[in-house]
């Protein structure tokens, strides 16, 4: 079996379900201590095996490999530690290298505590401080074989296909987003027919609330001004992964930890550190920039890698608590925030109506640029929590925003009664 | 004539034989098939030529256990995939297979060729959870895998995938 092409016919039989055996299995009588289990019977363990698991599964054996394969890659979660990880075997640039040299050398010891990383002077990259803390730190500092080796892109080209769906728990650094890009730009001019790539049957994109803190988060440390559109670093290489046919995100929930985090995060003395409440307000307002601004971009740029006919990816936002207009005009569902107090839904929905013609046609005018306007995209669901559904005259509201909305349905339904999110499959999101 | 009291001999390699309740063999879809050939030929051993005396007591205990469940479909993939979500192994299920790793090696292989799916299924999330952790010599030690990477490429494999191992 060769293990740099694994053929389509190959992978395939080893996804089909286990076959049982009928007749006997040829067992010699004299066994050894552990006798080789039959093919079949490995597959269904593997079949069982966790992440970890299926990681070691990969180098035990070129069987094993292309039986863990698909179940490992099927369904990736990026997570701060794995990030760079992940994404080993594709040619990275010089300074990543460097990083990966450096932050072995420069783990401060008892000796160097104060030591302080060398800034390096590129002006066009963003210097990245702690970005990269916590990764590699752990690695032997020398390689005993070259790496990566020319054979490992293809090879991990060749895993990336099985992948469905991505979930973000943490924005990816930003020496990674750029070299993906680079990768990409490559990719492209490479075969110009079809645009390359990373996951090409990738479906399903979750985005939990965890990653759009750290979105926060970052923009904050790289002192971003509130009202500036800059994250295309991280939003921007999001497209590249795949045309995703699912999108769910959830707004994230702040509490004291958080608050404590951002504290932590900062303990030089030269920066100003905002008040737990300020913190608050302004982590919304950055999430809500983020919503109003980086998701429909992101979309728009999914849209146009698609080849007709178009479709919207179906979004589902979770645990929202303020109606956003841009993505009101995508099809898509909305699950309230479940703790929302009651007077809650009735301001939003407020809002929702006081939104009058006029900015609703600019708005649209913005979207207008990139989409032809003849697809279909105008579904919504909003699912309210039950409690909230008495005290409202839901009738009411919905006559009116269906009739301000030309065309697009909006509909209102209890939450226990809609179900559950496609992507995370819950109706609460993951933070 | 389905009684459930009627009883079946089953003959181990070892030629040890035991009789047991219908119910309880058929667990197995290979002696319930075997059954349904034979037909009413009372008396008559089913020979199990590939499980022993002492696999074959264990595993009665497990179909006795569940004799009173519902027969798992014969075949249908979403069945499979059902089953695989819910990796947790029920209560008695868990302590009935606390044997050692050879026990653990037989049940499996006994339960592969008496063809009884959810004791398959509960044999292998235990080898599952039992590896976790393993490095890949030790799984190849385990399982009897002989390792065809030459040590650059299995060194490259690993790192590539090291971002599975949080």
């Amino acid at each position: 079996m060769s293990l740099d092409q694994p053929t389509p016919g190959n992978i395939k039989s080893l996804l089909a379900p286990v076959p049982r055996a009928t007749s006997l299995p040829p067992i010699p009588p004299s066994r050894p201590y552990y006798g080789r289990l039959p093919d079949e019977i490995l597959s269904l363990i593997i079949s069982f095996a966790d992440q970890s698991t299926l990681g070691t599964f990969m180098s035990v054996s070129k069987f094993t490999y292309h039986l863990a394969a698909p179940r490992l890659y099927a369904h990736i979660i990026i997570t701060k530690q794995n990030a760079d990880k992940l994404f080993i075997g594709l040619p990275r640039s010089a300074r990543y290298r460097r990083i990966r040299i450096s932050s072995t050398s420069l783990i401060p010891t008892p000796n160097n505590a104060t030591a302080r990383p060398i800034k390096l002077r590129c002006s066009d990259v963003p210097i990245e401080s702690e970005d990269e803390e916590g990764v590699d730190q752990g690695d032997p500092p020398l390689n005993q074989y070259a790496y990566p080796a020319p054979r490992s892109e293809k090879r991990k080209l060749a895993l990336f296909p099985s992948t469905r769906i991505i979930t973000l728990t943490t924005r990816m650094p930003t020496q990674l987003c750029q070299d993906l890009r680079v990768w990409a730009r490559r990719a492209k001019r490479e075969c110009i027919k079809h645009k390359r790539h990373l996951f090409p049957k990738f479906e399903t994109l979750i985005i939990t609330g965890k990653c759009l803190k750290d979105c926060a988060d970052w923009q904050d440390r790289h002192i971003v001004p509130l009202d500036d559109i800059v994250d295309d670093q991280f939003f921007g290489v999001l497209p590249l992964l795949g045309c995703f046919k699912n999108l769910c995100f959830t707004a994230p929930t702040y509490d004291e930890a958080d608050y404590d985090d951002y504290i932590l995060r900062r303990s030089k003395p030269d920066v100003h550190l905002l008040s737990a409440p300020t913190f608050k307000s302004t982590c919304s307002k950055r999430f809500k920039m983020i919503v109003k601004d980086m998701i429909p971009d992101l979309i728009l740029t999914i849209m146009e890698q698609l080849t007709p006919p178009k479709k919207f990816p179906r979004v589902t936002l979770h645990n929202i608590i303020n109606y956003m207009l841009p993505l009101c005009e995508l099809d898509h569902t909305m699950f309230l925030a479940p703790y929302s107090r009651t007077d809650q839904p009735k301001a939003l929905l407020e809002r929702c109506l006081r939104v009058n013609k006029r900015t609703k046609t600019s708005q649209m005018e913005v979207l207008n640029d990139s989409i032809p306007w003849e697809y279909d995209f105008d579904k919504m669901i909003i699912g309210v929590p039950d409690a909230e559904m008495e005290d409202i005259d839901w009738e009411k509201i919905l006559k009116y925003a269906n009739a301000s909305s030309k065309g697009s349905q909006v509909d209102i339904q209890m939450m226990s009664q809609l179900s559950p999110c496609p992507c995370c499959l819950t109706k609460e999101g993951i933070q | 004539m389905s009684d459930n009291k009627q009883k079946v001999i089953l003959q181990t390699s070892d030629d040890e034989q035991f009789t047991v309740e219908k119910i309880v063999a058929e667990r197995s879809a290979m002696i319930k098939s075997m059954m349904e050939d034979l037909g009413e030929q009372e008396g008559q051993a089913i020979p199990l030529p590939n499980v022993s005396s002492s696999v074959l007591t264990k595993i009665l205990e497990y179909c006795d256990h569940h004799k009173n469940e519902p027969l798992p479909a014969a075949d249908s993939s979403d069945a499979d995939d059902s089953r695989r979500k819910t990796s947790e192994i029920g209560e008695w299920d868990a302590r009935w297979i606390q044997v050692d790793q050879e026990m653990l090696f037989e049940i499996i292989l006994a339960a592969n060729y008496l063809d009884i799916k959810p004791l398959l299924d509960v044999g292998c999330k235990t080898v599952a959870n039992m590896i976790k952790g393993k490095t890949p010599e030790e799984i190849r030690k385990l399982f009897n895998i002989t390792n065809d990477f030459t040590p650059e490429e299995e060194e490259q494999i690993r790192k590539e995938n090291e971002w599975a191992e949080e």
